[in-house]
């Protein structure tokens, strides 16, 4: 409340409280250490300017949540303003570990990443934050009907990824090699 | 292990179990002291509604219904709001007395540039309540904003029966409206309320919280039958001499019988998703694009068309399919999946049609209308800050806003 009307080392507490969950968040939305933390960062001076006009101060977290899904797809518009292409990990062709019964993370990674970041932000906020539907349709200020779908097509479109990794010939896998960056 | 042999909910358990180990980070050292440093001198944003002692100091305390009472580290109080609050008064009263206290700018919306580029940004921080209920005017045109109150969430909007009737899913009811006073006429509790369709003798809406799909009777403007037991997904469709709802997690296309209100044997939606009527055929969507399904095969058969892929909703306007994905809307030829038009916005919300043209929803730009004959903007009326639903009946336009829980009559 005092950060609300303007005490900027209240807002500062806050933030310190807030800091960790939201790049942990933001890390695994846009999968990418620097971008995240920009989109942290962008957060939360939107939560400073912004929080004078939080109406419902028992929803801080859940507004701070939406900031910051707001901020990563402000990173994924910057990327694709700039025909950005993020390259892809080292190629492995073995998907899962038959025994364990798990699929290999490298190639989920890879998969993952390949989802637009619309169905990424609802996958995390489900697995990760643990909301369901109803809240994520609510914290994202969507209908249902389009968090589900989202849903819906995010893993079809993990197991259509999966699918084409487990077809992608050698040659591109070296293509493709040398991990995580950025293009022009 | 192949994929191909890997079920769904694996795939979803184990994108958990890994999204919860990358998620097992810390923020890099420093960055809280980057923001204190870059807020340091930022000044925060103003409230968009009066603060309690510039009121106090014009009489108007009435206004703070639905405000809330400034703080004392509040900026101090200057002549400038003051004065501001004035002026607003006076415009208010030459345009008439709102039945909810508008605070400043309450007589005319947020200033929105039509032209500026759509964004994939849905909805910023919570916004404070409309800025505007009753009379006021939008885009130059007369409007009432109509409170459904706290959480009500309107989502769907549609005339019939001689009535206006929005479905609010988190209030869980179906209310009616006289379409020439606006008044309430009339409100039908179901649990969950989100998309009509309309047969002979009437008003279907689906219950997407729960299950299935109700029919509310137009005349007596109360709950009939109730059909279907898995949750629905998309608007219900009156096609080939039947009532269509999709049921997306239940994997089927629920038939009804609109006469009798029976059901009737269902067809696997085998993966796809939302139903349209388009072209006399019944068109639904799947990561292939485009499918038809042929109620009398049970057979449903890829049409293609890119532009379909992840579609986040369709419509039709009896010839063509509109699609919104995430690169934005599109029209399609439903005989072949092309492209006829494509609309960059990629916060629309939704489309519907009347005669020429159409009006699609657009977050944070508010409602285009469309020449359906060129494919082009004829005009945005800004209804801000997140129209879901517009629909054109008896000379006006009814826009649901689902974040603000509002409804408004636009005249047109």
């Amino acid at each position: 409340m005092r950060a609300m009307a303007g005490d900027h080392d209240a807002f500062a507490a806050l933030a310190n409280a807030n800091v960790d969950r939201m790049y942990a968040l933001a890390r695994v939305i846009v999968r990418d250490a620097d971008r995240a933390e920009d989109a942290t960062q962008e957060a939360l001076v939107r939560a400073w300017r912004e929080l004078p006009r939080l109406r419902e101060p028992a929803k801080f977290q859940a507004w701070l949540r939406r900031l910051l899904v707001n901020a990563c797809y402000d990173e994924g518009r910057r990327i694709r303003s700039r025909s950005e292409v993020v390259l892809l990990a080292d190629h492995h062709p073995s998907i899962a570990d038959e025994s364990a019964g798990v699929i290999d993370r490298d190639r989920l990674d890879r998969a993952f990443r390949r989802l637009p970041l619309e169905q990424r932000v609802v996958t995390v906020l489900s697995h990760v934050e643990g909301l369901t539907h109803e809240e994520i349709a609510e914290t994202l200020g969507i209908p249902l009907g389009t968090v589900k779908s989202r849903v819906r097509y995010a893993l079809a479109g993990l197991r259509s990824a999966l699918e084409a990794d487990d077809r992608t010939p050698a040659v591109e896998s070296r293509r493709r090699a040398g991990g995580t960056g950025r293009g022009a | 292990m192949n994929v191909n042999r890997l079920s769904t909910e694996l795939i979803d358990r184990e994108l958990g179990v890994w999204l919860r180990d990358e998620s097992d980070t810390r923020a890099p050292a420093g960055l809280v002291e980057d923001v204190f440093a870059r807020t340091s001198r930022m000044p925060q944003a103003r409230r968009w509604w009066p603060p309690v002692r510039a009121a106090r100091s014009t009489g108007a305390r009435p206004w703070l219904v639905g405000g809330r009472p400034a703080r004392a580290a509040w900026p101090r109080v200057s002549a400038v709001a003051g004065i501001t609050a004035l002026l607003v008064i006076g415009v208010v009263l030459v345009l008439g007395t709102p039945r909810f206290g508008p605070g400043p700018g309450a007589t005319a919306p947020p200033s929105v540039n039509p032209s500026a580029s759509p964004s994939p940004s849905l909805a910023g921080p919570s916004l404070p309540p409309p800025p505007s209920a009753g009379p006021t005017v939008i885009g130059g045109l007369a409007a009432i904003g109509i409170p459904l109150g706290t959480d009500a969430a309107p989502i769907d909007v549609t005339a019939a029966f001689d009535a206006i009737w929005v479905a609010n899913i988190h209030a869980g009811d179906v209310r009616a409206y006289d379409g020439a006073t606006a008044a309430e006429v009339a409100r039908i509790p179901l649990g969950s309320a989100s998309w009509f369709g309309i047969t002979d003798d009437g008003l279907w809406v689906t219950s997407q919280n729960g299950t299935g799909i109700t029919r509310i009777d137009p005349v007596t403007k109360t709950l009939a039958e109730h059909v279907g037991e898995v949750p629905p997904c998309g608007a219900p469709v009156l096609a080939l001499g039947s009532l269509w709802q999709a049921a997306c997690d239940g994997n089927v296309f629920l038939r009804i019988d609109p006469e009798t209100h029976r059901q009737l044997p269902s067809i696997s939606a085998q993966g796809h998703g939302f139903l349209v009527a388009a072209g006399g055929r019944l068109i639904t969507t799947g990561t292939e694009g485009l499918a038809v399904v042929d109620p009398e095969t049970k057979t449903v058969t890829s049409i293609g068309g890119r532009a379909a892929q992840g579609a986040e909703f369709i419509a039709s306007d009896g010839t063509t399919v509109w699609v919104k994905n995430q690169n934005g809307m599109a029209r399609l030829d439903p005989t072949d999946g092309s492209v006829i038009a494509a609309f960059p916005y990629l916060a629309a919300q939704a489309v519907t049609f009347s005669g020429d043209h159409a009006w699609m929803t657009v977050t944070g730009q508010g409602v285009l209308e469309i020449d359906l004959a060129t494919n082009q903007v004829r005009r945005t009326i800004p209804v801000l800050p997140s129209p879901l639903v517009a629909r054109e009946a008896g000379g006006a336009l009814w826009v649901t806003d689902f974040e603000q829980s509002q409804l408004w009559r636009i005249d047109l």
